[in-house]
């Protein structure tokens, strides 16, 4: 068991010297945009580098939202979380469910943090069902006695296996206006042929 | 009640009979054994919770299901009469000896409008791991929607057959030209010894099995390893790659879970990587409102169509990072990395970090 300090590299070498005049003994990685430094006194198997162009840049996202983050970065996780519940037909989705799986740190939230992180969901929810899900989810905001919901009344999944994934794609096209965003461009339209299509037959070897 | 024994013999008298004669042992109708690897989610993993679904899910095909034994069951359609042995309560068999064509779009049909049920997805180096000499072998890499033009290879169809398939795959796979093609989509073996008898055997990476000859019981062993191998892959990628949070007294929180990293093994054009993974159709059904967060580096917060599970995805030129909820099916993971093999590049593999 070894301490190790991971900080940004603009602030690596006032760390440094901080350890140094507190005598404290610990393996140091700095990081910044394409790069990553470990150094100190590495344990055996850890061995200092300096790498850079790394091809692992931005950190994994893997807390991605907390009860103060802005509402367009809360809004995609919900619309995740409603494209779940759609795919497998439930008619409502649970807002403080939905919550507990957006952010994990729910459980341990205080009432007040709750409280404004379902307001949030809300605020998002009601947006969508304006917008882009019009007739498509339903707000349901809840009272004191009962628990906010969101009804969901169409889902692309009801369509026939031929018209899903177009009832996909035009329900990811309307969201991307409302997250702000352009999907990634699409596949060309114009495939090449493939000699599959060209039906070739045997034509050539009978000329032999 | 039918044995499970019973049953096999059944299947290789089928095997063995001419087609288009009577039903054999008055159950199965004589041609070759079509068998599917189908992975389930039933609301209990238990005996009974597998037969609910298996139930559910004959009704929705009109298919009218009938127990024949432990954990076998016989599902009849108009036109045919298939088998499903759920001895394993998540990775099922589905056995018929009707035309190829009509097997899958029963499958088909089942695992589109169920989002409890989907095929295996048998990555390259699992796929090569059948039983048996190996004569058979077929390639069928197809990235035109994930590459685009202007590639060096952008479709291959190759039909091998003799007794040096590795070699071929050794030889395209030292050019870095077409190493990129090798997707492996289906292998043929010879499984079996004198002693115990032969069969002949098709595994294709979509979880399909064909038995064109001999003993259909050397077969399904050879398939029941393969099935084997496969689930504690599927169930290694979720101890592996699921990300659990858990609190931690009473204002902390522990993560636990690595992020899955697949390497492409090349580089490719992210954007349109990404605009032909979220078109909602198979093979990957996935579904995500991309966003792009610098040059050449996309995230998803996507969904899993076939079992309704959220994924976050993260892109770069030459890595894909994908992260795990603590519900999502390692299956997602493994059909993920199986097409990419198949639609992007075959060196693609999932990397220890």
């Amino acid at each position: 068991m070894a301490p190790l300090f991971i900080v940004m590299n603009d602030v690596r070498a006032d760390v440094e010297a901080a350890l140094q005049r507190w005598g404290i003994e610990a393996l140091v990685l700095s990081i910044d945009r394409g790069f990553a430094r470990l150094d100190g006194p590495c344990p055996e198997g850890l061995e200092p580098f300096v790498r850079e162009r790394t091809p692992r840049t931005w950190p994994p996202g893997r807390i991605r939202v907390d009860h103060q983050s802005p509402l367009e970065e809360v809004a995609e996780l919900l619309a995740q979380q409603i494209g779940a519940a759609q795919a497998k037909r439930q008619p409502v989705l649970d807002l403080a469910e939905a919550a507990s799986r957006i952010y994990r740190m729910w459980s341990q939230l205080s009432q007040s943090g709750r409280r404004e992180f379902l307001r949030k969901l809300k605020d998002c929810a009601r947006y969508l069902a304006a917008s882009s899900l019009k007739g498509v989810i339903r707000l349901e905001a809840g009272s004191n006695n009962v628990a906010p919901r969101i009804l969901i009344e169409r889902t692309p999944a009801d369509r026939d296996t031929r018209g899903m994934p177009q009832a996909w794609q035009g329900q990811a096209r309307r969201m991307a206006t409302d997250l702000g965003r352009g999907g990634g461009a699409p596949p060309e339209e114009d495939p090449q042929l493939s000699l599959d299509d060209l039906d070739l037959g045997e034509a050539d070897e009978g000329d032999a | 009640m039918l044995d499970r024994q019973d049953f096999l013999n059944s299947l290789t008298k089928a095997v063995g009979a001419a087609p288009g004669g009577e039903l054999v042992d008055g159950l199965v109708t004589p041609g070759t054994v079509k068998t599917r690897l189908l992975e389930a989610h039933p609301a209990e993993m238990s005996p009974e919770g597998a037969q609910s679904l298996l139930e559910q899910t004959a009704v929705r095909l009109n298919l009218k299901s009938r127990k024949l034994g432990d954990e076998l069951w016989a599902l009849a359609g108009a036109e045919q009469t298939m088998f499903v042995d759920t001895l394993n309560p998540r990775f099922w068999q589905l056995h018929a000896t009707g035309p190829a064509g009509d097997v899958n779009r029963v499958v088909r049909r089942a695992v589109a409008t169920e989002p409890r049920l989907d095929t295996g997805w048998l990555p390259k180096a699992l796929l090569r791991k059948l039983d048996g000499q190996h004569h058979h072998l077929r390639l069928a890499f197809d990235a035109d929607d994930l590459l685009g033009r202007d590639q060096a290879v952008r479709r291959t169809r190759i039909r091998f057959e003799g007794e040096a398939p590795d070699g071929l795959l050794d030889l395209l796979g030292s050019d870095p030209t077409y190493a990129g093609a090798t997707s492996v989509t289906a292998v043929g073996s010879r499984v079996g010894n004198a002693g115990v008898g032969m069969a002949q055997l098709v595994a294709d990476y979509r979880g399909a099995f064909v038995t064109a000859a001999g003993d259909f019981e050397v077969a399904a062993n050879a398939i029941w390893r393969l099935v084997d191998q496969y689930e504690q892959f599927v169930r290694g990628l979720e101890a592996r790659y699921r990300v659990v949070f858990k609190p931690l007294e009473d204002e902390g929180l522990t993560v636990d879970g690595d992020v899955a990293v697949i390497d492409f093994g090349r580089e490719v054009d992210v954007e349109r990587l990404v605009g032909g993974l979220f078109l909602a159709k198979e093979p990957f059904r996935l579904w995500a409102v991309p966003r792009q967060i610098d040059d050449e580096e996309w995230i998803a917060d996507a969904v899993d169509l076939h079992v309704g599970q959220p994924l976050r995805l993260e892109f770069s030129p030459t890595q894909l990072r994908v992260m795990l909820e603590p519900e999502t099916c390692g299956n997602t993971l493994a059909r993920l990395l199986t097409n990419l093999q198949q639609h992007l590049d075959a060196r693609t593999r999932l990397i220890a970090v």
